[in-house]
C-alpha cells in the first residue's frame, strides 16, 4: 500500500514561504494494491511533483504553522511510506518504485537488452537470470522484436514502452506513470493501457497522471483530481461521475431546424428548469427541476417532433474537469 | 502480463560500478568520443610536424648570430624538437577540445533524468559519477597513447637524434648513464598526459560540483591560456633578471602548460640546446612537487565530485 501524509511543496524557503506559495498543500492519499489511481489536475496542478515526491526526486518540504498561543512552528515535511515503511530517501527507495516519465530518459545508445541489464545489475542475478528476466519485461510490452537494436532508433511509442519495460526492472510494489500514453497513436495507448491492467491484476500499486481523460475511464478504479494544490475530489469513478451527473435530457432531433421547437415545448412542462442548444445544433439538454423529469418526457413526446434520441445526460470525466475549474 | 520479474537477492550497496563502467565504455565507443579525440589527436600530431618540417625550412634562410635565429635552431629535425612540439601542441589544442567535450558530462546526465532509473533500481549514485569520470578520463588516455605512439614511430621515421650514439629505444626509455633520465621522450609523454588530464579533471569537476557548463569552460581555459601565459612571461623575465624569485617560479612550475615544457627543457636530449639561450633548469626537486601537487588536487577533485554527489533529490 502507498501511504502519502501530509505532503506539501514549495520552490521558495519553506520558513519564508506563504500558503500560497505551495504547489502542494497538504496531499493525504491511501492506495491499495491493485488499485489504479488517476490523479487528474490541470497543467502546473503539481501531478508531476507529487509523482517526484514520491519518487524522492525531489524532496517534499516543510511548513510553518502558528499554534493558538501565536507561537510561530515549523513542522517537519509529510512522509511517504509504502507497506508501513517510510522512504525517506532514494536509498530507501530502492526497487520500491517505478517511474515511468513523460519523456522516457534511456541511454539511447544502447540495446533494450543492454539496457535492461545495466538496470538489472544490482539485483546480483546471474548472466543468464538477467537475460530471462528481461525478455520476460519485454515480451510483456510487446517488445521483443527489437530486443537487440538500439534505443536510438525506437519510435516515440516503443520508447514509451521501453520506460515502462526499465521501470519494471526491479518488479517494484508501486508504478508511478506520468502520462504513460501521451503522443501514442490509438493502438499504442490501447497496448498501453492492457499494460496497466495487468500491472494492477500482479497486485501493484499503480498510479497513473495523464491529460487523456478517456484512458482514465477505461483503465482508473479510483481517481482524484488536484486543484490548487490539494485533492478536492476523489473516489471511484462511477462514484465521481455520478456526483456530478445533472438532471438533464440530451435530446438530439432529426433535423436541428427543430431545436428551438424541443425548447419550446419542453417550456411548458411544470418540471423545466433551463434548456441550452449546443452550439453547432446537433443536440439540446433540457434541464429539468426535482421530480420533474416524466413531465419533460411526455411534453416532448407530445409535441410531435421527430426526435433521433433522447438520454439522460451523464457526466464524463472532461466535463468534471472543465467544470471543476481544476486551475484551483 | 504474468509474473514477469525473478524474485531479486539481496541488494549490494555499493553494487553496480562495474555495470556503470561497461555502460561508460559502450557509450564512448559508441558515441564515437573516442573517434573523435583520436582523429583530433592525429591531427594534432601532423599539425605539430608540419610546424616542424616549416620551422626547420625558415631556418635554412634565418642567421643565427641573433637571438631569433637561436631560437629557430631549437626547431630542428630532431627527437627534441619534435617531442616539444607536439607535447605543447597536444596540451594546449587537446586540452581546448577535451574541456568543451567534458563541459556537460555530469549536468547533462541529471539535467536528461538518465540517473533516475538506475539509482531506483539500486544503482549507487557515486557508482554513477566515478565510472563516468574515470572511463572519460581513460578514452582520453587512449587517444593520448595513440598519439604519443603515431608521434614516436614518424619521429623515428623522419627525425635524428641529438646524440647519434643512441638509438629510438634509447631515447623512449633506456637509460643514458650516471645521473641522467632514463626514458626521456616517455618522460615527456607521461608528463603531457599528466597535463591534459589535470585540465579535464578540472572541467569535469567544475561541471559536476556547480552543474554550470560555462564555469567549466571558461576556468579552465583561463588557466591554460592567460594564467600560464602571465606566468610564464614573469618567470623568463625573472630567471634572466633576478636571481632566486622561487615564488614565481613554483608557481609556474604548478600550472599545466609550463610544467610539461619545462619537463621537456629538463631531459638530457634537450640540455644543449636550452643552455644556448639560457633558461633555468628546474630540479628534481621542483619535479617531485609539481607531479606530487597536480596528482594530488586531481584526486582531490575526483573525490569531490563523487563524495559532493549532486545526484540526489533537489530541494
Amino acid at each position: 500500500m502507498l501511504k502519502i501524509t501530509n505532503i506539501r511543496k514549495t520552490y521558495m524557503t519553506p520558513q519564508l514561504a506563504s500558503p500560497q506559495d505551495y504547489v502542494l498543500k497538504g496531499i493525504n492519499l491511501e492506495i491499495l494494491p491493485g488499485e489504479i489511481f488517476g490523479l487528474i489536475g490541470a497543467n502546473g496542478a503539481g501531478k508531476t511533483t507529487l509523482m517526484n515526491i514520491i519518487s524522492q526526486i525531489t524532496c517534499a518540504s516543510g511548513h510553518t504553522v502558528i499554534t493558538p498561543e501565536g507561537l510561530r512552528v515549523f513542522e517537519k515535511p509529510g512522509t511517504i511510506e509504502i507497506d508501513g515503511e517510510e522512504i525517506k530517501d532514494l536509498n530507501s527507495l530502492k526497487g520500491k518504485v517505478g517511474y515511468m516519465l513523460d519523456i522516457p530518459a534511456s541511454h539511447e545508445f544502447m540495446t533494450a537488452m543492454e539496457y535492461l541489464a545495466y538496470l538489472s545489475a544490482p539485483q546480483g542475478l546471474s548472466k543468464e537470470e538477467t537475460t530471462e528476466q528481461n525478455l520476460k519485461l519485454l515480451e510483456s510490452v510487446g517488445l521483443t522484436y527489437a530486443k537487440d537494436r538500439r534505443i536510438k532508433g525506437y519510435s516515440r511509442g516503443m520508447k514509451q514502452k521501453m520506460g515502462i519495460a526499465a521501470g519494471l526492472v526491479t518488479n517494484p510494489k508501486v508504478v508511478l506513470m506520468d502520462e504513460p500514453s501521451s503522443a501514442l497513436d490509438p493502438q499504442g495507448r490501447h497496448e498501453v493501457i492492457e499494460i496497466i491492467k495487468n500491472l494492477a491484476k500482479e497486485g501493484k500499486v499503480v498510479m497513473l497522471s495523464t491529460h487523456v481523460l478517456s484512458d482514465v475511464e477505461k483503465v482508473c478504479t479510483r481517481v482524484g483530481f488536484l486543484i490548487g494544490g490539494e485533492i478536492k475530489i476523489t473516489g471511484p469513478i462511477k462514484e465521481v461521475t455520478q456526483s456530478f451527473n445533472e438532471d438533464a435530457y440530451r435530446i438530439v432531433c432529426k433535423d436541428s431546424i427543430h431545436n428551438m421547437k424541443i425548447v419550446e415545448a419542453a417550456k411548458k412542462a411544470k418540471g423545466f428548469k433551463e434548456a441550452k442548444i449546443k452550439k453547432d445544433g446537433s443536440d439540446v439538454l433540457v434541464f429539468f427541476k426535482e421530480g420533474g423529469r416524466v413531465d419533460i418526457l411526455k411534453a416532448i413526446v407530445a409535441s410531435g417532433i421527430e426526435i433521433d434520441s433522447i438520454s439522460l445526460k451523464q457526466a464524463s470525466m472532461e466535463d468534471i474537469f472543465l467544470q471543476t475549474n481544476v486551475r484551483g | 502480463m504474468e509474473a514477469t520479474v525473478i524474485q531479486t537477492k539481496t541488494r549490494n550497496a555499493n553494487s553496480g560500478f562495474a555495470a556503470c563502467f561497461k555502460k561508460e565504455v559502450m557509450e564512448n565507443l559508441r558515441t564515437h568520443k573516442l573517434l573523435i579525440f583520436v582523429g583530433i589527436g592525429v591531427g594534432i600530431v601532423l599539425f605539430a610536424f608540419i610546424t616542424l618540417l616549416m620551422m626547420w625550412g625558415i631556418n635554412e634562410l634565418v642567421e643565427d648570430f641573433d637571438e631569433f635565429g637561436q631560437i629557430m635552431q631549437m626547431f630542428d629535425l630532431n627527437y627534441m624538437s619534435s617531442t616539444m612540439m607536439f607535447t605543447s601542441y597536444m596540451i594546449t589544442y587537446l586540452t581546448i577540445v577535451a574541456v568543451v567535450l567534458f563541459r556537460n558530462l555530469i549536468s547533462k546526465e541529471i539535467k536528461d533524468k538518465k540517473w533516475i532509473l538506475p539509482m531506483q533500481a539500486g544503482i549507487n549514485s557515486r557508482n554513477i559519477i566515478l565510472a563516468r569520470i574515470l572511463v572519460n578520463l581513460l578514452t582520453v588516455l587512449v587517444a593520448i597513447a595513440i598519439c604519443c605512439l603515431l608521434h614516436f614511430a614518424l619521429t623515428m621515421a623522419i627525425c635524428k637524434p641529438l646524440d647519434v650514439t643512441k638509438d629510438g629505444w634509447d631515447h623512449l626509455v633506456g637509460q643514458f648513464g650516471a645521473g641522467e633520465q632514463i626514458g626521456t621522450m616517455f618522460l615527456s609523454y607521461l608528463f603531457m598526459m599528466l597535463a591534459i588530464v589535470f585540465y579535464c579533471i578540472i572541467t569535469i569537476a567544475l561541471n559536476a560540483m556547480t552543474k554550470k557548463q560555462w564555469l567549466a569552460i571558461l576556468i579552465p581555459l583561463f588557466i591554460l591560456m592567460v594564467i600560464e601565459t602571465v606566468f610564464n612571461m614573469v618567470h623568463y623575465r625573472s630567471g634572466d633578471f633576478v636571481n632566486g624569485v622561487e615564488i614565481t617560479y613554483a608557481l609556474a612550475n604548478w600550472t599545466p602548460l609550463l610544467f610539461s615544457s619545462q619537463a621537456v627543457a629538463m631531459l638530457p636530449l634537450s640540455g644543449q640546446h636550452y643552455a644556448s639561450v639560457v633558461i633555468v633548469q628546474p630540479t628534481t626537486a621542483h619535479w617531485v612537487v609539481a607531479s606530487n601537487t597536480l596528482v594530488l588536487i586531481s584526486a582531490a577533485l575526483i573525490a569531490g565530485c563523487v563524495l559532493l554527489n549532486r545526484v540526489k533529490a533537489s530541494k
